[in-house]
């Protein structure tokens, strides 16, 4: 199975477009390739269509220097954050992304950790643009339906100047030990962010770990043979304007 | 609307139907005299996100941090409005990591970010008198207009901002507005206009808007000056 998404000539157009307008626009891909004996068997490749509630009061809230607002309500017209564990978070403060570099922050997930960075899961549930956790994530392990998670590669940034086009990629290996063969429906990107403060004990930290993308691939599901890996990888791409101007 | 701003929502809802994000920013002003009677008033689209904004808002969602110590094409990096260049690995953006015991200090609306307060006019919006053609890679406005009483000064009052959601159109808007006094006695002219952003590990020009014609703060007058930042959300 590949699947290329087909209509890229209208989103070049739209990329292009951007540069005179001089408006930022992120354009999110996900893919997965599955590697038995060394050799890539299976490939997915898609753009991602689904930052959810999430990613976009992230964004407003980096855009437009808004703090998190709303109180427990997570919906249309607020700005604030549902963690993993569905507690939205009531801080007054803005939407970060934090310690990039850092097992357990950004996207960076530690080794046998499913709580941050790329983590997969069988749940067939449709997308929504409310959600905030995969719907049956597949645990770490090395039993029937589970997956080794690997330690996130920290994200690489590169930059193509044909395209003028930024592109940070957000690696994560899983390997199968199972035994089994295991199917892979969903796949979510889990950021670990929050903000630093102090108090009359020094200096603290509130985290939220939140989902800000989940896309359902069921349609095409990934099936990993015992003994096989799969290499996921998110990419954030950004357009930028003419060196001109 | 001109045919520019028709394109642009055009451009704009396209980019919904795909799925894409697309911010919408204008900016704009009033001026009054010292009557209260509005002189002149504009708002108009702002094309104007500079390349630290594209460098913050590209390691913010892809989760990256700094890599160069150089600022311009094909670097990835943060230059501040005093012309530093913030360390490589740095993690850039709107991070406020330095509230005080148990004050919101932390805030994007009061204190970091946007917000500008009374008399500073080194964070929020500010204003220039030069009105030199806009570059992709400014980091600061040209000539700044310092906040002040004496000649060619402006007094910078604190930032506001207000929220709102526009449940129609699905849009999220926040404005931040500044208002600027003339009491130096004599005019002061505005060829341009930033947004200084105040992150945890530096101070960056977001965007810069050149200002034509320039704007005429006759003494005595009171100029507000805002920007709009609205997204689209899909519901």
């Amino acid at each position: 199975m590949e699947e290329v998404n087909g209509l890229c000539n209208e989103y070049d157009e739209f990329f292009e477009m951007g540069k005179e307008f001089h408006v930022p626009v992120l354009d999110p891909w996900l893919e997965i390739e599955v590697i038995k004996n060394g050799i890539v068997v299976d490939h997915y490749k898609d753009r991602s269509h689904s930052w959810n509630r999430n990613a976009y009061n992230w964004m407003m809230s980096q855009l437009g220097s808004v703090d998190i607002n709303g109180g427990a309500v997570f919906d249309a017209g607020y700005i604030n954050i549902k963690n993993t564990a569905g507690s939205v978070q009531n801080l007054s403060t803005g939407v970060a992304l934090q310690y990039p570099t850092t097992d357990s922050y950004g996207y960076k997930g530690a080794a046998a950790d499913i709580t941050v960075g790329i983590v997969v899961g069988s749940g067939l549930g449709a997308e929504s643009f409310n959600g905030y956790v995969l719907g049956s994530p597949i645990p770490h392990g090395a039993s029937a339906n589970t997956l080794a998670y690997n330690q996130s590669n920290t994200p690489t940034l590169a930059w193509a100047s044909g395209t003028l086009t930024w592109a940070s990629s957000i690696v994560r290996y899983l390997n199968n030990n199972s035994g089994g063969t295991v199917t892979v429906n969903e796949v979510g990107l889990y950021m670990g962010g929050g903000y630093s403060w102090r108090n009359v004990f020094g200096s603290q930290f509130t985290k939220y770990i939140t989902m800000v993308n989940r896309d359902n691939i069921s349609a095409s599901p990934i099936s990993c043979d015992d003994a096989s890996q799969l290499r996921l990888t998110y990419s954030v791409s950004l357009v930028y304007p003419s060196p001109s101007g | 609307m001109d045919n520019y701003e028709e394109r642009f929502d055009e451009w704009r809802e396209k980019g919904r139907r795909l799925g894409l994000v697309v911010p919408k920013t204008t900016w704009g002003y009033v001026l009054q005299d010292c009557d209260g009677i509005v002189i002149d008033e504009r708002e108009q689209l702002s094309r104007s996100w500079t390349r630290n904004a594209y460098n913050a808002l590209i390691l913010q969602l892809g989760g990256g941090v700094t890599q160069n110590t150089t600022f311009g094409i094909g670097k990835m990096s943060s230059k501040d409005t005093a012309g530093s260049i913030v360390p490589v690995g740095t993690n850039i953006g709107l991070i406020s990591n330095v509230g005080g015991d148990g004050s919101p200090s932390y805030s994007n609306e009061t204190v970091y970010g946007y917000y500008g307060g009374a008399n500073i006019a080194t964070y929020g919006i500010v204003v220039g008198s030069s009105n030199a053609a806009e570059n992709f890679s400014d980091y600061k406005l040209t000539t700044p207009i310092l906040s002040g009483s004496a000649s060619g000064t402006l007094v910078y009052q604190a930032s506001t901002i207000t929220e709102a959601w526009n449940g129609g159109a699905l849009e999220y808007t926040s404005t931040f507005k500044r208002i600027l006094n003339n009491n130096s006695g004599y005019s002061v002219n505005i060829g341009e206009v930033g947004i200084y952003a105040r992150g945890s590990y530096n101070t960056a020009m977001y965007i810069r808007d050149v200002i034509s014609p320039v704007i005429e703060v006759i003494d005595a007058a009171q100029l507000d000056i805002f920007y709009n930042i609205t997204l689209a959300y899909p519901e």
